[in-house]
């Protein structure tokens, strides 16, 4: 700290705020900004190119009204002004829809963040060889596509011939012959939540290993001394160093969960019943299952909306936690 | 998000491309006249969507038919590409909207309303005699290619459904002939059911709960309609007293003789690979999927080789036999197509008369009347032929495509066939949806 004033600015372009005392340094400083600058002008050009415009589109298209007659002679589609919201919002069942992706969103990040947390610890607890296996494993799974392991447990889970009803079947006294786990939504997104979760478990617990693994050992050592126990020490040491990495892990998560798609899709045969519609598959059943574009592009304006809404309320209040510690 | 983003992706650009040069070529290309006389120095290629039931149904058809088109065409490539019936709507109403299109494209009956009405094909009023027969067309397949007194593709082939049975199984069972009424019908399930019902997974007749054109079969049979035009609106039919009878009925016969998911529909799992493994003694198929079950490869069991016959369904309203579906499928070109006289030639080579020949030995039901006629005397496809004489279609209605893509009647019938709902109750939820959706609001 002492080195404060000697010290030369390590990164010039980055936001460590100059406080002004150094005012013959500042004119040195504008050319490095302006580098800096240059060097994130292609990445703005490629996000303004790739997601700004089509952004831009979809708002334009959600207040459309946009048919296939439009769409195959390139005429003009109609601007309706906010008809397309207000039938959206004026929907029960669009409620009914995000109260359901609601409530599936926050039980596959709760079971995703605290089974990769159990991983991750297993893991460092581990024996070097297990620690590789699991976290080869781990990697095999992330690797394998969303479709592909939907099909999968599709398999397993099948009517007719399914290895999970045979197994359960064994069982004395229970007949799983023919059960159909979709026949009823709450179990049939049990399904679907353990294809979301199965998947979801590598990458939130390898990031949670790498975090865990940082931590120093003699600070849970020192806890341990004084009589805490292993809950104890993980709630009140482990977590609020790991909190930064929790923050950005649920974000994630409650974004891929929010969204969830070809999980249902895949699952349901790309002809979901309406009980297994979230607002993913709301939306794409509206636009492109019914032809009607712009009530989807709706649809998906106001899913933005709701997640941003949330990733700031929850950041924000994450950061002021984290301002109180 | 990222779905939705790339969906509107891909929309916006195709969209801003028709924009740019869609305009142009489109409409003044509908206007002129069509010729297939030929053009031995033409070149270029022609686009071709054909869905996969050609693929592994009759490709030697399709093959005959780009030969014959080589006569007349010598130097246009023709590329086929298949299409899965359960996302080619959506692949469709993409590359509609661009510029670059296929030029001629397989619809089913039931979907072409939204498209002869948006325009998205050549009006061929006036070439209908290019094409072998025209005026002996299949009637329901030719009135799913009119709009308003104009005719906008070419029927292709349909396939009526029969049930397809065990043979060896109705022997074991002690049933010595085909049933030919619908009591005769439940009775034989229950001998079957004596005879098999050791076995957890056996279904006397293979029924899921989504199988929306049986169930249909059923409420046409009883009387009963989708819906009918009455002053220029759409009247559903389907709470009528005479659906919920239908209804009732097909509840009734699932629940005896059917062990099927209540959730799954005809096509997923495909039946004949479920009847295919042995489980099964009766199912309601088109007739290729008859053909299928004992083929080797793609799911069928060699095994049930010669043992695999097929009767009209009875109807369960008493006359002879239950109305069927009138599925089917028709080929039509592109209105932005650049090249309509060579898909013209392409279609008259598909649907000619000796292809169509092809395409009966296959199981189908040809497009026109005088093809029906020879089909009666196949004896495989003679319950087939008779009950294409005797069916019901979807309303003609622009909103048709909608009420089947928005899913209403499986989710329906589902919940009448799991008893999620008393038959009553979803009948008037799909009543009043379909009626909804027909009527455009």
């Amino acid at each position: 700290m002492s080195t404060h004033t000697e010290a030369p600015p390590t990164a010039p372009g980055t936001a460590a705020p100059p406080d002004g005392t150094v005012t013959p340094r500042r004119r040195t400083r504008a050319t490095p900004r302006l580098i800096g600058y240059l060097l994130i002008l292609p990445t703005v050009v490629v996000l303004a190119g790739v997601q700004g415009y089509p952004l831009v589109k979809l708002v334009l298209l959600s207040l459309q009204d946009l048919t296939q007659r439009e769409l195959f002679s390139g005429l003009p589609a109609p601007y309706v002004g906010f008809a397309n919201y207000a039938r959206v919002l004026g929907d029960p069942g669009f409620w009914t829809v995000v109260l359901r992706t609601v409530v599936f969103t926050v039980v596959n990040v709760v079971l995703t963040l605290v089974l990769a947390t159990g991983t991750a610890l297993v893991m460092r607890a581990a024996s070097r060889w297990c620690r590789l296996l699991v976290t080869v494993v781990l990697i095999c799974v992330w690797a394998m596509p969303q479709v592909v392991s939907t099909l999968v447990f599709n398999w397993l889970f099948d009517y007719e011939f399914g290895v999970v009803n045979w197994l359960i079947g064994l069982v004395p006294g229970v007949d799983m012959d023919n059960h159909d786990w979709y026949a009823n939504a709450v179990s049939g997104f049990g399904v679907i939540t353990l294809i979301v979760v199965w998947g979801a478990i590598p990458f939130v617990a390898i990031t949670l290993y790498a975090g865990i693994s940082q931590v120093p050992k003699e600070l849970e050592e020192a806890a341990r001394v004084d009589g805490a126990s292993a809950a104890q020490t993980f709630l009140r040491v482990t977590y609020p160093i790991l909190r930064p990495i929790y923050t950005i892990v649920t974000v994630l998560s409650v974004i891929w969960d929010f969204q969830v798609f070809n999980q249902i899709w895949v699952a349901r045969g790309s002809k979901p019943e309406p009980e297994y519609q979230t607002l993913g598959v709301y939306s794409f059943m509206h636009a492109f299952g019914v032809n009607e574009y712009s009530l989807g592009a709706a649809v998906a304006v106001v899913t933005v909306l709701l997640l941003l809404g949330f990733t700031v309320f929850y950041i924000r209040q994450s950061l002021r936690l984290g301002e109180i510690d | 998000m990222k779905h939705r983003l790339i969906a509107a992706a891909g929309l916006a650009a195709v969209l801003f491309g028709a924009a740019a040069c869609g305009s142009g070529g489109g409409s003044a290309a509908s206007g002129g006249t069509i010729s297939t006389a030929g053009d031995a120095k033409a070149s270029g290629t022609l686009k071709v969507w054909l869905q996969v039931d050609a693929q592994t149904g009759w490709p030697d058809a399709v093959k005959a038919a780009t030969a014959a088109f080589h006569k007349k065409y010598p130097k246009v490539t023709v590329q086929v590409d298949y299409q899965q019936w359960n996302n080619h709507l959506t692949k469709l109403d993409a590359a509609l909207s661009g510029s670059t299109v296929p030029d001629v494209v397989e619809m089913g009956d039931t979907e072409t309303t939204s498209y002869l009405a948006s325009g998205a094909f050549r009006d061929l009023s006036k070439s209908t005699n290019l094409f072998a027969d025209s005026a002996n067309w299949n009637k329901g397949l030719a009135a799913s290619c009119r709009y308003e007194g104009a005719t906008y593709c070419v029927p292709y082939y349909s396939g009526s459904r029969t049930v397809f049975y065990r043979k060896d199984m109705f022997a074991k069972a002690g049933i010595t002939k085909p049933p030919t009424t619908y009591d005769e019908l439940m009775a034989d399930g229950a001998k079957l059911d004596r005879k098999y019902g050791g076995d957890p997974k056996f279904s006397a007749f293979y029924m899921p709960g989504k199988f929306w054109y049986s169930a249909l079969s059923f409420v046409y049979d009883a009387g009963g309609t989708i819906a009918t035009k009455n002053g220029g609106k759409w009247q559903g039919g389907l709470a009528s007293p005479a659906a919920i009878k239908g209804l009732t009925q097909w509840k009734a016969m699932t629940d005896k003789l059917s062990k099927a998911s209540k959730t799954s529909d005809e096509a997923n799992p495909q039946q004949y690979t479920v009847m295919a493994q042995g489980h099964v003694a009766m199912m309601y198929g088109l007739g290729w999927e008859g053909g299928s079950v004992a083929a080797d490869g793609n799911g069928g069991n060699p095994k049930l080789k010669d043992q695999i016959g097929s009767f009209a369904m009875p109807s369960a309203a008493g006359s002879t036999a239950m109305q069927s579906f009138a599925g089917g499928s028709d080929l039509a070109i592109t209105a932005k197509s650049r090249h309509a006289d060579w898909a013209a030639a392409w279609v008259a080579a598909m649907t000619g008369t000796s292809n169509e020949r092809a395409l009966m030995r296959a199981g189908n039901i040809p497009n026109t009347t005088t093809l029906l006629d020879e089909a009666a005397k196949i004896p495989a496809l003679a319950p087939a032929a008779a009950s294409a004489k005797n069916s019901w279609m979807v309303p003609i209605a622009e909103g048709w495509p909608k009420v089947e893509k928005s899913l209403v009647l499986q989710n329906g019938l589902a919940d009448i066939a799991s008893g999620k709902k008393s038959v009553a109750d979803a009948a008037k939820a799909m009543n009043a949806a379909v009626e909804s959706t027909l009527n455009g609001s």
